[in-house]
């Protein structure tokens, strides 16, 4: 899944670390999303998309992997 | 260090210390003891300790984000794998008398061999998502 996170993140200027404090993850899982590396749950992709005040379907984008 | 480590920390490192104590302790007062029911009683008592750092495991599981918990469970899995395949081996060599491990030895090393596999697997996936 492609996600918008980090271009959200440097918009606002926050560092990884910053960002995981807000949703109450590590920095280590803010980078596996932004890397494309895991896909979040969810309620945690609610709560990105709460933070970012967006729609989660501008955030997340899902990519056939076929 | 986060808020959830330092807990573990506080909670497992004097579960261990105590682990260690009562270990030491147990194997001397076996030495001299002979009653069965004491001697196990005994036995078991660094056990219990074992069961507070199991405690202060499950606490920071359960401490963690879903990303964590995923790679911990992954390292959980696979060390649990590789010790259920290791320990068939064994017993199929054992079983055709090729080496004959002493069980109380082999028995009590299931713990910390499976310790040690998490600690593996887990620093594999770490580094895997880094």
């Amino acid at each position: 899944m492609k996600s918008r996170i980090r271009e959200l993140r440097e918009a606002r200027g926050w560092s990884q670390l910053e960002l995981g404090e807000r949703l109450g993850v590590s920095r280590q899982t803010v980078n596996a999303i932004e890397t494309g590396k895991y896909d979040p749950s969810l309620p945690l992709a609610f709560r990105i998309a709460r933070l970012f005040e967006k729609r989660i379907e501008t955030i997340f984008q899902y990519e056939d992997e076929a | 260090m986060t808020p959830a480590s330092r807990r573990y920390a506080r909670e497992f490192l004097p579960a261990m210390a105590a682990y260690a104590v009562i270990l030491m302790a147990s194997t001397w007062f076996l030495r001299s003891i002979e009653a069965i029911p004491l001697r196990a009683l005994l036995a078991l008592l660094p056990f219990v300790p074992v069961v507070y750092a199991a405690r202060a495991l499950l606490h920071f599981l359960h401490a963690m984000d879903e990303f964590q918990r995923k790679l911990q469970l992954e390292a959980f899995a696979l060390a649990a794998l590789a010790l259920t395949l290791g320990s068939f081996a064994l017993g199929l060599l054992a079983a055709a008398d090729v080496i004959a491990p002493p069980v109380d030895l082999v028995l009590m090393l299931v713990l910390p061999a499976f310790c040690v596999l998490h600690g593996l697997f887990a620093c594999v996936a770490a580094r895997r998502y880094r």
